[in-house]
């Protein structure tokens, strides 16, 4: 998803999948704010991350 | 203004357990001057005075028993009102939760109460600590200034010496920003040491719970009270509590402080920020620290993982409510909330590898460095005039942008290691400066060690806004 497809269809569209109904007035702000956030997150480093482990923690013990 | 709540938590406590003063005493005190300034501050949520000077006539007979319960016996404080009060309203700024009475105190506020604290009130957050909205609370410095998010009533009514200390909440520098801006210290503890049984989530790998008070050996009392272990939550760390009073004199000298101006002192950093925050350094030196000028590249992407995971654990927590009460939030809460619900999980995920890889390299840094911690303004500006004030979601860089205000404070969050703000100057407009300490992880000690040494030789965390100016004529001062 680049930046340059971003437009208010693109927000309702998203806003549908989520299962949300997004105000009219929400649209154009919202097209500014993923613009800016799909900005920020494709700045984020090249690097390769897939030996990183996400601090996301599951555990499968029962704890008992 | 009566002497007595111009005394730091420290010294009101001394002359409770001396008995030259009585809990009744410092409370009618404490209500009068929050009668005083509360019209202008607008600090509180909601407060009883008459349920905290009953509060404050058993500890009073307490202390006649001879049961004291200790450094916080008696004093009057304030808890954010984001954070479980049994039977009192606890709304988070937000019509949401309007009427909402917990069953039960969060852990942090059971803990203040065994201590022996009296919660006069909840303080003002922006609905639901988001940050969206400009709530009604003023910076008592200058009433036209922002005060701070989003504990900003527990930062006036500290600052304005309505409350000895309050509770505040910092996922994005909560706790720090409106101590900097108010002239307070404020401490944000590692990632587990207090508990969060009980404060409305923001996102539950950045939350984190801290005091907020005007000296650093009060930062120590309160963080003795309500530090440890608590099996309600899941984040909590089982490390002793050391005792953190006891050492706080013990100076500075060897201490090695990392100094990283590519990122702390970067371009955005207001000139008397810098020229407060240097001469803070030298004073650190001077008393035996070391200066260690590093870099720590990875910090840059600091901004970008703490909003991904902040607005998608936002969303997540909220899901049911935008669902059935969306039009109760405030608009801009909304669009926040919203957004979060947009981002891919890819996203979230990937902010999260990252956060990992600023992890290994902070410890890298303090490790190969030797360092006991790192320093750099709370945030890089005073506080912006509230009609300057920009909440605008796209706004990147401009000084009264958010995304300047968090710049400094999420590193701490997403490493989740100890950050102390202390003040150390003002701006020729009269408003506070403050600068950060980060340690290492359950370092909270080094902290408070180097914030107490500097405020030793320095009079920035003794002075008092006047608010004298605004006060009706003929009030009592």
């Amino acid at each position: 998803m680049g930046s340059e497809t971003i437009s208010p269809d693109t927000v309702r569209t998203l806003g549908r999948v989520a299962g949300i109904d997004i105000p009219e007035e929400d649209l154009a702000p919202l097209v500014e704010a993923l613009t800016t956030h799909l900005a920020s997150v494709n700045a984020l480093p090249t690097m390769d991350v897939t030996d990183v482990e996400p601090p996301l923690i599951f555990r499968a013990t029962w704890g008992e | 203004m009566s002497e007595l709540t111009s005394l730091s938590l420290a010294e009101a406590s001394e002359k409770l357990r001396r008995r030259s003063v009585s809990a009744v005493e410092l409370m009618e005190a404490t209500l009068t001057r929050i009668d005083l300034t509360e019209p202008l501050i607008h600090a509180f949520a909601w407060r009883d005075g008459d349920q905290a000077m009953a509060e404050a006539r058993r500890a009073d007979s307490a202390l006649s028993d001879g049961s004291s319960h200790g450094a916080l016996h008696g004093i009057p404080i304030g808890v954010k009102d984001l954070l479980y009060t049994q039977g009192i309203p606890t709304e988070a700024g937000s019509r949401v939760l309007e009427g909402f009475r917990p069953p039960h105190d969060a852990t942090v506020v059971t803990r203040l109460r065994d201590a022996g604290a009296i919660v006069v009130g909840k303080t003002v957050t922006h609905e639901f600590a988001y940050g969206q909205n400009v709530p009604e609370t003023r910076n008592p410095w200058q009433l036209d200034s922002y005060p701070g998010g989003s504990s900003a009533g527990s930062g006036a009514a500290v600052a304005a010496r309505s409350l000895f200390a309050a509770i505040g909440t910092d996922t994005g520098g909560s706790v720090r920003t409106p101590s900097a801006v108010n002239g307070i210290v404020g401490l944000k503890p590692t990632y587990g040491r207090v508990s969060r049984q009980g404060c409305i989530p923001m996102s539950s790998s950045l939350d984190h719970i801290g005091p907020m008070t005007r000296t650093v050996e009060d930062t120590a009392l309160f963080l003795q009270a309500i530090a440890g272990f608590d099996a309600g939550d899941p984040g909590s760390l089982t490390a002793p509590v050391p005792d953190y009073v006891s050492e706080l004199g013990a100076g500075i000298r060897g201490m090695r402080i990392g100094i990283d101006e590519g990122y702390f002192l970067y371009d955005q950093v207001q000139a008397p920020v810098r020229d407060a925050v240097e001469a803070a350094i030298t004073v650190l030196v001077s008393l035996g620290a070391e200066r260690v000028d590093i870099t720590i590249p990875e910090l840059e992407w600091s901004t970008t993982v703490g909003n991904v995971t902040t607005e998608v654990d936002m969303s997540t927590w909220h899901r049911r409510f935008l669902r059935s009460k969306r039009d109760l939030y405030d608009p801009g809460t909304r669009l926040m909330l919203e957004l979060g619900e947009l981002i891919p999980g890819t996203h979230y995920v990937l902010a999260q590898q990252v956060r990992t890889r600023i992890r290994d390299a902070v410890r890298r840094t303090f490790t190969e460095h030797r360092l006991d911690a790192l320093l750099g303004p709370t945030i890089p500006v005073t506080a912006p005039r509230l009609d300057q004030l920009s909440v605008d979601l796209v706004d990147e860089n401009t000084e009264g942008g958010l995304s300047t205000l968090v710049h400094h404070e999420y590193p701490a969050n997403i490493t989740g290691l100890p950050a102390l703000s202390v003040p150390c100057g003002f701006s020729d407009a009269g408003l506070p400066i403050g600068f950060q300490v980060i340690g290492r992880p359950l370092d909270e000690m080094t902290l408070l060690r180097i914030g107490h040494a500097y405020e030793a030789v320095t009079p920035w965390h003794t002075r008092e806004p006047d608010l004298s100016r605004s006060l009706p004529t003929g009030a009592a001062r």
